[in-house]
This record gives structure tokens, sequence and C-alpha cells, in this order.
């Protein structure tokens, strides 16, 4: 194993760790599932920041064209859809807990449901092509406008006044200060932990794919395996002109 | 002089409505789902004897202008696949012309959905509308923002199985934003709401409509360009032989 694996492993027994001896909350009707949040929006800010990736890697496809970009693509809309359906499920857990209902019709809760399904839509859209260019080109498409809106749902939305006055989830903590040390502490280690650890996932898929691509490729050239040797290179008649030697037409 | 691109995109308009006219089945269906789409939403308020809430009312027609388009939309795209002309129309147009002419289409179609089903819906449930010429505006932009938004997603599900579920499947999603505003609009119709949080809603649902409207055009030429090719693939990165292990840029 590399020295990154190791430090990964540390890390998550050290979050493990800390996650059960970090003192209960204050103010919360369970104090001790009060922790959840440490994954809660933890999750959530990775799941934004994998939002914003994907709208660079499909504006790349559609720049440069290859199968390398896609790959990178369809790999971190999966990771997305991921975590932002661990955010809403441990929101879910919460509010049963906390007020009482596992769904509150909440304006935050119900913006971000939107942008678990705009994921969903997103491998549902993946699945259903067997070609790779045009699953490429169109999950590209579907990339661009589900980062747009996914953007506008998840940072602006739950911001406007009138939104804000009417949900019951909070939208300062972090930036008010609002969170004691312990709980700071907790949060900022699982971030950190999650980030790296969807960045080694990234790695490992993307690097799956590819060579999972490669082989496809290779089989289609080989005869042993049922393969067409004449399928390599696309060739096309050229005319010739007469002053190459060519026939008068 | 017409530029080519607007000659383009009127040929292929004119060339919708000429088709639809000329067999009219696709019309008929089309017209049939949003009729029996309404009638059985009206029946929902039928064993209670009592006229819905405002906000009911407001949010059972957005459902039916939602359903009926998702049906009466994606045919203008996904036929076009099924019939075989798909290429035969990317011959004598370009995809983004191409694109715009059928958005277009698209936009008069959902106009009528909307309207028929406003006139219909309101008479089966016997709502009492407060601003009808605002029932009217907010209806004709909550039909623009559905109409390119499920326009775009059936150009993105082009080649791929189960297209017409998928059209919806992944235009829903989309949408989901435009149906919450949409309902904050036609609320205040019927008397409900308040006017500052109506007039933005208002605005975003414009805002929408013409980001879903420009977006189809602007990637219609990266997105049905690829459409149908036999594609090679021009990454050295996937070549047999390749080394995968390192993440090339």
């Amino acid at each position: 194993m590399k020295v990154q694996h190791h430090i990964l492993a540390l890390l998550i027994f050290a979050a493990t760790l800390y996650t059960f001896l970090a003192p209960p909350a204050v103010g919360f009707a369970e104090s001790d599932l009060a922790r959840v949040i440490f994954f809660h929006v933890s999750c959530a800010f990775v799941s934004s920041g994998l939002m914003i990736m994907a709208i660079y890697f499909g504006i790349q496809w559609f720049r440069k064209q290859t199968l390398e970009w896609d790959a990178r693509l369809g790999t971190v809309l999966e990771l997305g859809a991921l975590f932002s359906l661990f955010t809403i499920l441990t929101g879910i857990l919460f509010s049963k807990v906390q007020w009482g209902h596992f769904w509150h019709a909440d304006p935050r809760q119900t913006s971000f449901l939107m942008v678990v399904l705009l994921y969903g839509g997103a491998i549902a859209l993946r699945t259903s092509f067997s070609d790779e260019w045009k699953r490429a080109s169109a999950s590209a498409g579907y990339a661009i406008a589900l980062g747009v809106l996914g953007v506008f749902l998840s940072f602006f939305y739950p911001r406007i006044p009138a939104v804000q006055q009417s949900s019951v989830h909070p939208s300062d903590t972090l930036s008010g200060g609002k969170l004691d040390t312990p709980y700071q502490i907790g949060f900022l280690g699982i971030f950190i932990l999650l980030s790296f650890l969807s960045v080694f996932i990234y790695r490992m898929r993307v690097r799956v794919v590819l060579m999972e691509q490669q082989l496809d490729n290779f089989n289609e050239h080989d005869p042993a395996r049922g393969g067409d040797p004449a399928s390599v290179g696309v060739v096309r008649p050229v005319a010739v002109s007469e002053e190459h030697g060519g026939t008068p037409g | 002089m017409n530029s080519p691109w607007l000659e383009q995109t009127k040929a292929v308009f004119f060339k919708e409505i000429r088709t639809d006219w000329r067999t009219k089945h696709g019309l008929f269906v089309g017209g049939l789902f949003v009729l029996l789409a309404t009638i059985a939403m009206g029946f929902a308020t039928m064993f209670d004897g009592q006229q819905p809430s405002p906000d009911l009312t407001a949010g059972m027609l957005v459902v039916t202008i939602l359903f009926s388009g998702a049906t009466v939309i994606p045919r203008i795209f996904l036929a076009e696949e099924d019939q075989g002309t798909f290429e035969l129309l990317r011959l004598f147009a370009a995809p983004g012309p191409a694109y715009a002419g059928k958005l277009f289409y698209a936009l008069l179609q959902m106009i009528l959905v909307a309207t028929v089903s406003c006139l219909m819906f309101v008479e089966m449930v016997q709502a009492p509308v407060v601003q009808p010429v605002f029932l009217l505006v907010s209806a004709f932009v909550f039909a623009l923002a559905l109409g390119g938004g499920l326009a775009f997603a059936s150009s993105l599900v082009l080649g791929a199985a189960n297209r017409w579920m998928l059209a919806s499947a992944v235009g829903i999603p989309l949408l989901m934003p435009v149906v919450v505003l949409g309902i904050i609009c036609l609320r205040y119709s019927f008397g409900v709401g308040r006017w500052g949080e109506t007039f933005q809603s208002l605005i975003g649902l414009g805002g929408m409509a013409l980001f879903s409207i420009a977006i189809g055009p602007a990637l219609a030429p990266w997105l049905w360009g690829l459409a149908g090719q036999d594609k090679q693939s021009p990454n050295p990165n996937l070549e047999p032989g390749h080394n995968p292990s390192k993440l090339e840029r």
C-alpha cells in the first residue's frame, strides 16, 4: 500500500474516534445525534463541489471531445449522486429527531431534494446509451444544465430572505460562528477526510473506466476474441488527380 | 435579407407544422391526452363536494400542464428519429437552426397545452379566478419555461434506450424549480400570496425560460454533431499498450 492509503486509513480511524468522543451538543432535541451534522454538512459541501466540477468537465468534453473527459464527468456525476444521497438521508434522520417528521416540506430540504433528483436524472441518462460518444455528449449537455440549476438551488435559493424566514433549517451556523470549538473541529476534520476520500475514489474510478475502454478497444481488434482486425482505422476512397498518375474521369 | 440561420429555422418550424397538420395523428393523440389529464385531475375533487383551496388548485393545474407537456413535447424530437428522417433533417439544416425550429414548434404546442388546460381545469373545479389576466400571463411564461426544458431534455435522449420514458425522467428533474415557481405565480391568480413574492417568482420563471430556450441551440451543434457518427477514438491514451496508471491531461 502507498503512503497516502495509510494516511487515509488513519484519518478515517481518527474521524470515527472523534465522532464518538465529541461532547453532546446543547440546544438539540437529541443532543447526541447532533454529531450527524459532521457528515451532513460535509457531504453537502462535497456534492456541491462535485457539481461545479461536473460543469467544468462537461465544457471540457465539448471542447476536447475525448473519452477521458467523459470518464471524468461520469465519475464526478456518480460521486455527486452518492454524496447528495448521503446528505439528504442524514438530513431526513436529523429532521425526524429534531423536528418530529422525516419530511418537513422545508424549502431547504425541498431544494436539495431537487438536486438529488437532478443527479438521479444524470445517472439514468448515462445508463441508457450503448454508444459511448452519444452518452458522452448527452451527459455533458445535461451536466451543464445540472450544474447551473444545482448551484442556484444549493447556494442562492436558500439565502433568499423570504425562503430563509420560512425555513427551520439554519443557514448561518457556520458563517455566524454558532458552532462550538469541538464541533468546528469535528466538521472541518470530516470535511477534509471526505474531500480526500472523494479524490481517492475519483482517481481510482477514472482509472478503471479508462482501462475498461482500453480493453473494449483491444477486444474489438483481436480476432481471437471475436474482433475484426480490419476495423482498425477508417479507409476513405481518395480521388487521385491525373498529374499524380490517376486515370482520367 | 434574412440570415441562413433564420431561414433554416423557419423552414424547420413550418415543416413541423405541415407534417403534424397533414397526418393530424400527433395533434389528436396529444390533444386527447391533455383533455384526459385535465379531466382526471378534475375528478380528484369530485367527491369532496367543495372547491379546492387556491393553493391546491394552482398545484393541481401545474402538475396537469407538466405531465401533459411531458407527453406532447418529446414526440417532436423522438418521432423524427423513429421515422428515420433525423439524418435527412441534418443534411438540410445545421444542428442549431434544426433544433431552434423544433423548439419554436414545441413552445407553440406548450402554449396551446397550457391555455387549454387552464380554461378546462378552472371550469371543471369551478375555481374562482381573481386575476384572469395574470393567470394567462403566468401560464404563458410557465409554458415557455416548460417547453424549453422539455425540448432540451428530448434532444439529449436521442439515440438512447427507452428514450420516450427517459425524456420525462431526465426532463422533469430539470423542471422542478420551474414547477415551484409556476405554483407560486398561479396561486396569486386564484387570490393567494403576496405580490412581491409572486413578481419575483415570475421574473425567475422568465429567467428559466430564457435559459432553457438559449441552451438548446447553443449546444445542439455538439449534441447532434456527434449523434449517429461512427467515431473512432482520437485519444492516444486509449490505444492498446498505453499504461493508464497515470492520468494525463
